[in-house]
């Protein structure tokens, strides 16, 4: 007995459950495969920080986004459930004349793009974050970005989904994918099957695993990234920190440490970033990893030695050869789509989505999306894959 | 580099001392890890000198393994993190000023103990009621009446020794009550009670301090509720199973329903578990010699199972001439002969104990939807019902919503209800409904303390 | 602060003993070497030594073997301190109440 729909999202984390959201709400049949819980995957493991600054400068990029933000401030009362949404002020901190420079410029085409972004000399920079240590550098970046727990997110989509329809199966590895010539005929979890008009693959770091059921290779490679969270801190510590150097501190290296944290709802500091790049998909911690995070932490803030640390966990996040997305019709194959690699993911998500949910029941989206289409990937395009240093 | 050793037995309770105390008499250096001043765990705590504390005359002996000059005996320290390297082990430790923060050791022997099993009902947060470990420590160790009017609620022997010593403390033990019926088949396990003389004298002196004190043993009983403006003024005492109730006055309710082992660390670390439906939990598979799918690392006494401290005595032993001879030391077969057949009857008598006197099925009965479930974060049970009807079906889902298991006791009074709760709202058995994996640091540990060097 | 009993519940007599001076919510306490922190504050009858954030709830001693985190109180400045796992020293300073965060 073979069940039928008009599209299977293959991939439950924050990307295929919003997006399944919106074909449901669109009418669409639809089935979302999760192989393990809802919101499962890095969507369960990261900092609930909805970025602003840190992205492509691109027109498109910057579109999604502005508009995604927008978004995001009424999408609390759009899905009926709460996720502990809030504006947070965040800060690069330069620590070099040409990353100085090179802010400057991001700065002011994010300004000019109505992403106000602003640069703090070190003294503005003492000032909003009394706490720091802030020798050695020349300032900071400042943009007001956006913070939200992603367990509730992805729980508000869960809802959301559901009530239009939507049936969301977690629990359910997809195991095989069926072809008949070069569409997709059918897809395995076990001894289910199931069948579609379209199936879209959303599975964040396994996206080129799951793809590659469907005979197909895409350039999706992962990270190892490592977070640890606190007890709730009584500091006022009022910005999420990240440190601009992030990028030339894993340049050449097989691991690094590039300190960062935003603080939960609860007051808990979720401290990140400790990366390895070669390593297999999996979720385990370091001792170096832990280590590298609170000493570089406690070199920033020293005032938090004292802090305990009550969990960590690690997980791979996903990135293309470019560093842009990957979203579109997979070339070789009539009814395959996939979504992956975003750099700055909560963001795009709620408006991603809804435009992703229209491609894939047939409509243009409201913008041209084909900076970010696997297309760019096959061979005879002149595609850089080896870029990511 | 950290420095490598050859073995590190981590927790110095009945178990990790015979432990040590075995290698060591191998010509085994042994590094002994413990996260209390002195050795002894729960079983064998000891009394601190400056009030009056003199040595347990059966720990003696394993004392004075701690105080051999081939163990080194590390106190007031974590291992927060145990990390398989290519042929050793990186232990994460936390200690005092001048403890080392990171070891390599070739094998570890893990002995970390248990703690009271968590059975919550409504008002079990309220202070005055602890668990039973909590007042046996308080009037044993720290010369102190837990409170004037106190009532044992739980299960088991254990019950009867803390009533007689807060009876002879001068407090007044308003019932001693357990969830089980009265044991009538325990007749049929008497031959495994053979031998057991002291424990059989022990539980017999008890039982005749209460009749004394005219403290009722009550069967199939348990509290329901406690009540109170700040603590607890009240229980509210049924039956297991039935409606009947009755309140009594108490200051102090103490909760002795058995243990839970401490798994944490083994887990941690990437052994293979299996669940066990007798003592309803996840336990590290083990080998012959105690040994996990981890080679070189073993697991002994309560942290693989609860058995009591005569079980751990003796597993300690095995898994020491296990890792003695898997570091080259001669292990005479007489010896591993005798340690198989000591820990076997002490099995067969544990078991008894354990068929005798379970937790009970029905505990679960008591949770009212305004019980707090997970202690640290305030969940309620009624929360945790409303996401699994909402499509929760796994430990980690009802975690990751509702928090239940994020704060500093990192799941470990809340894990086993929230998993119980789940099992009974979708009638799945427990080992269905997933697992979370321990990371590390499996103790909350100061952002200092990971580091590789002190400050 | 009401309790059901009387300041108290130690069993030795205090001769014999090694006492100390400290300090719980700014009055002088005395105590005895050996004792936790745990021990003192149930000892004065002081069974809530915080109030949660959630629920403002009185918490004190569960476990008594620090694995539950319910008994935190602030030692000398430090907050979140486990009372039972914290042996009294002279001249310590001990505050009990409200949360506190780290």
């Amino acid at each position: 007995m073979t069940d039928r729909y008009d599209v299977i999202v293959v991939g439950g984390g924050m990307l295929g459950l919003s997006t399944a959201y919106h074909l449901a709400r669109r009418g669409a049949r639809t089935l979302l495969l999760q192989a393990d819980d809802l919101g499962g995957g890095s969507s369960a493991a990261c900092t609930g920080r909805a970025q602003v600054a840190e992205g492509h400068l691109d027109p498109l990029n910057l579109r999604l986004i502005r508009e995604g933000m927008a978004r995001l401030e009424t999408l609390e009362e759009e899905l009926g459930a709460t996720f502990e949404w809030r504006r947070m002020g965040f800060l690069a901190l330069i620590n070099s004349q040409h990353l100085w420079d090179a802010w400057t410029e991001r700065a002011a085409a994010l300004t000019a793009a109505g992403i106000s972004t602003e640069m703090l000399d070190q003294a503005a920079l003492r000032e909003a974050e009394p706490y720091l240590n802030a020798d050695g550098f020349l300032g900071a970046a400042y943009s007001l970005e956006g913070l939200l727990n992603p367990f509730r997110f992805c729980s508000a989509y869960v809802g959301a989904a559901r009530r239009h329809g939507a049936r969301l199966r977690p629990r359910t590895p997809v195991t095989g994918i069926r072809l008949a010539g070069t569409r997709i005929a059918a897809v395995e979890a076990r001894t289910e099957r199931f069948e579609a008009d379209h199936v879209a693959i959303m599975c964040g770091a396994w996206t080129a695993p799951v793809a590659r059921l469907a005979g197909v290779e895409l350039p999706i490679r992962h990270t190892h990234a490592e977070a640890l969270v606190t007890e709730p801190v009584a500091l006022p510590l009022d910005h999420t920190i990240e440190l601009a150097n992030f990028y030339e501190t894993i340049h050449g290296k097989d691991r690094a440490v590039s300190v960062g944290f935003s603080r939960d709802a609860h007051g808990s500091l979720v401290v990140t970033e400790a990366v390895t790049k070669t390593t297999g998909l999996h979720r385990q911690t370091s001792a170096w990893g832990l280590a590298g995070m609170a000493a570089d932490l406690l070199r920033l803030y020293p005032a938090l030695a004292g802090v305990r640390v009550v969990r960590a966990w690690g997980i791979p996040t996903p990135f293309s050869p470019d560093d842009e997305p990957v979203v579109g019709w997979v070339p070789g194959r009539d009814n395959l789509f996939v979504a992956a690699a975003f750099l700055e993911t909560i963001t795009a998500v709620p408006l991603i989505s809804d435009w992703m949910a229209g491609m894939i029941l047939g409509q243009a989206p409201p913008v041209d999306l084909s900076l970010y289409s696997p297309a760019r990937f096959t061979p005879g395009r002149g595609a850089n894959y080896d870029k990511q240093s | 580099m950290p420095e490598l050793i050859e073995l590190a037995v981590v927790g110095a309770g009945p178990a990790g001392l015979a432990a040590a105390a075995e290698a060591s008499d191998l010509g085994v250096p042994v590094t002994l890890i413990d996260i209390f001043p002195q050795p002894g765990g729960q079983y064998f705590k000891q009394t601190p000198a400056e009030l009056g504390g003199e040595p347990d005359e059966h720990a003696r002996p394993l004392f004075q393994a701690a105080d051999r000059k081939d163990v080194r005996a590390i106190t007031e320290t974590a291992v927060w993190g145990i990390f398989a390297e290519e042929d050793c082990y990186l232990l994460c430790l936390y200690g005092p000023p001048g403890t080392p923060r990171r070891l390599h050791a070739r094998k570890i022997l893990l002995a970390p103990g248990a703690h009271d099993l968590p059975v919550p009902f409504p008002g079990w947060t309220l202070p005055g009621v602890m668990t039973a470990g909590a007042a046996l420590n308080l009037v044993k160790h720290q010369r102190l009446l837990p409170g004037r009017r106190i009532l044992l609620s739980g299960t088991g022997p254990l019950q009867l020794i803390l009533a007689q010593r807060l009876i002879d403390a001068g407090g007044e033990v308003v019932a001693v009550l357990d969830a089980n019926p009265f044991p009538w088949r325990g007749w049929r396990h008497a031959p495994a009670a053979w031998g057991q003389w002291e424990r059989l004298a022990e539980g017999w002196a008890a039982w005749r301090t209460m009749r004394r004190a005219r403290t009722p043993l009550r069967w199939s009983h348990v509290v329901r509720r406690a009540e109170g403006s700040g603590q607890v003024e009240r229980a509210v005492i049924g039956a297991v199973q039935g409606d009947a109730v009755e309140t009594v006055a108490v200051d102090t309710i103490c909760l002795g329903h058995g243990f839970t082992p401490a798994v944490q660390l083994a887990r941690q670390a990437g052994c293979q578990q299996r669940y066990d439906p007798g003592q309803g939990v996840y336990l590290p598979v083990r080998d012959e010699w105690l040994q996990t799918t981890l080679p070189g690392l073993f697991v002994a006494g309560d942290g693989a199972g609860i058995g009591g401290k005569d079980v751990a005595l003796w597993e300690g032993r095995l898994a020491a001439l296990g890792a003695a001879g898997q570091l080259g030391r001669p292990v005479a077969p007489d010896r591993v002969a005798r340690v198989q057949r000591e820990l076997a009857r002490q099995r067969r008598f544990a078991a008894v104990l354990l068929a005798l006197f379970p937790a009970s099925a029905h505990l679960g009965d008591l949770l009212t939807d305004d019980t707090v479930l997970c202690r640290c974060e305030e969940i309620t049970v009624g929360e945790i019902r409303r996401v699994i009807d909402e499509g929760a079906t796994t430990l980690n889902a009802v975690r990751m919503v509702t928090r239940a298991g994020m704060g500093r006791c990192q799941g470990r009074m809340c894990g086993g209800p929230v998993i119980e709760l789940l099992a009974r709202a979708l009638g799945q058995p427990v080992e269905t409904l997933g697992e979370v994996t321990p990371r590390p640091p499996v103790i909350p540990v100061p952002l200092d303390g990971l580091l590789e060097e002190e400050l | 602060m009401t309790s059901n009993h009387e300041s108290g519940g130690r069993l030795s007599p205090a001769e014999g003993r090694s006492s100390l001076t400290l300090t719980i919510d700014d009055e002088p306490v005395q105590a005895f070497a050996g004792e936790t922190v745990a021990t003192v504050l149930l000892a004065l009858g002081r069974r809530a030594f915080r109030y949660t954030d959630r629920f403002h709830a009185p918490r004190g001693l569960f476990c008594g073997m620090g694995v539950c985190f319910d008994c935190l109180v602030t030692v000398d400045g430090q907050p979140n301190v486990r009372a039972c796992m914290t042996p009294v020293r002279a001249g310590m300073v001990i505050e009990t109440g409200e949360r506190v965060d780290a």
